[in-house]
């Protein structure tokens, strides 16, 4: 299987020597529009970015900033074990992702220090959660809360809330998944 | 046998087979009526953008091109990339001071879904001479996303070269060099303002012909003679013999036009800027002695 390479369409390209490590040529390192301004970047990214989560809270009834449901939503939310999902909610993320160390932001543009604070997080929202519990109907799990999620749900039917599929989410969305890990959304 | 494997892993990119269950009609068809999902906005320069003129796209293309080739990028990435950044345009007024953000950004995300090993944010922060930090590129990462509404497969022109390619009777020689050099126009034309709403098949198509064209392989067979060939692809790709025709010529002058200036600029002071573009202009020159 080591031969496979999914992502290309097309196989017989001349490029076959791996990526080089070198650092790249100062010749093509340029600023090509003048300078940036930071801080003004990092407002406009932060209203963005509240603009999203209000999105996200209103459609899952789910305040994401504080890991815990809304008070008042159509959605209800419940807490299981850690056991009773599979593993890939809970173990913990690759160390070292291709894509960058420093970055304190997720896939959800949600802050994170590291790991441990995630953690901590979590656990402490699972605290909260316990309080919080309502538990009624059959147990659905949600397995994705970002607003453009790939099927609108119903969230008037009495049936269970339809989740999108649960392996793709958590392909593309590890962290995502993992940080829900300890709730489901039950109607 | 592992560490045989481990090694292989290492030494160079390992890739599948051409799947030909998926070089089929019904596969082209999908594909025809899904490319126009992706198309940009044609006029966004003066429907949605207040600070971004046209030339600033091909400097930041010129750029986006010389970056993808430096790190050795997989063809799709560069035309994928400018994909996203256009229907990003097409959406949200843009800082000009910003673009270059967006640009990276673009190049994050397309290589991100088409490469084994992607760009890092961090190298490509360099590549903008640290103007932009890392986290900066994510957060971008996030609002491209969203204006894009997560939708990124777009169809490129790549998906359907393969397709045009498989319908020639041409050697496997042969179609390897057509292959590259379709892709080059490909990539000519991403840098170019006047193929932004262009439909990728069509863009596929000319660049298949204009590559013929260029190989002189016309000679060889009755069937690769410019007339036969155009009205063969433009079947394929259901649209006007004439459209096909015109975009090709609009290939060929872009061609012309990326070659005399990339002589004119051939100081050793500018090469660097038109780096690219020499590569891209001198391919059909350099296989057509080949040929000869």
């Amino acid at each position: 299987m080591s031969d496979v390479r999914l992502s290309n369409g097309s196989p017989t390209l001349e490029r076959t020597d791996p990526r080089l490590p070198e650092h790249p040529k100062p010749s093509a390192c340029k600023s090509l529009f003048g300078p940036v301004d930071h801080e003004e970047l990092k407002k406009d990214f932060n209203a963005h970015l509240r603009e999203l989560e209000e999105a996200a809270a209103a459609r899952w009834d789910f305040d994401f900033a504080n890991d815990q449901p809304l008070a008042n939503g159509r959605l209800q939310w419940e807490l299981v074990e850690h056991s009773s999902v599979p593993d890939f909610y809970s173990r913990p993320p690759r160390e070292n992702g291709v894509c960058s160390g420093n970055n304190n932001v997720d896939h959800n543009g949600n802050h994170h220090c590291d790991g441990m604070a995630q953690s901590e997080e979590t656990s402490r929202a699972d605290s909260q959660m316990e309080c919080t519990e309502q538990s009624s109907g059959p147990r659905k799990r949600s397995a994705c809360h970002d607003p453009s999620a790939q099927s609108k749900r119903s969230h008037t039917s009495p049936e269970e809330v339809s989740c999108p599929n649960l392996s793709h989410s958590a392909e593309h969305t590890p962290r995502k998944t993992r940080r829900l890990s300890a709730l489901q959304c039950v109607q | 046998m592992e560490d045989q494997l481990l090694c292989c892993e290492v030494d160079s990119i390992r890739r599948a087979y051409q799947d030909v269950n998926l070089l089929n009609d019904r596969v082209l068809h999908t594909m025809l009526k899904a490319e126009e999902n992706y198309l940009p906005s044609p006029n966004y320069f003066k429907c949605v953008q207040r600070e971004i003129v046209p030339k600033m796209r091909k400097i930041l293309a010129t750029w986006m091109l010389e970056v993808c080739e430096e790190q050795k990028c997989e063809e799709e990435v560069f035309p994928l990339a400018m994909n996203y950044l256009d229907r990003f345009l097409s959406v949200e007024a843009t800082r000009k001071t910003r673009l270059q953000l967006l640009g990276a950004t673009c190049m994050f995300l397309a290589s991100k879904m088409k490469e084994t090993v992607p760009l890092t944010a961090e190298k490509l922060c360099i590549y903008t001479d640290n103007s932009v930090q890392p986290g900066e590129l994510l957060q971008m990462e996030l609002l491209v996303l969203n204006k894009l509404k997560w939708d990124l497969a777009s169809v490129t022109p790549h998906d359907f070269i393969e397709h045009f390619l498989s319908k020639l009777k041409i050697c496997p020689s042969t179609k390897q060099i057509l292959r590259k050099h379709a892709q080059t126009f490909v990539a000519l034309c991403a840098t170019d303002v006047n193929f932004i709403a262009s439909p990728p098949s069509m863009v596929a198509a000319g660049s298949v012909v204009a590559a013929v064209q260029g190989l002189y392989l016309k000679s060889q067979d009755v069937s690769l003679s410019s007339q036969n060939l155009t009205n063969f692809l433009s079947q394929v790709i259901r649209s006007d013999p004439d459209c096909l025709r015109s975009c090709q010529e609009q290939i060929e002058s872009l061609l012309e036009s990326s070659l005399r200036q990339a002589q004119q600029h051939g100081g050793p002071a500018e090469s660097k800027r038109v780096d690219e573009e020499v590569d891209l202009s001198c391919t059909p020159t350099d296989v057509r002695d080949i040929n000869i």
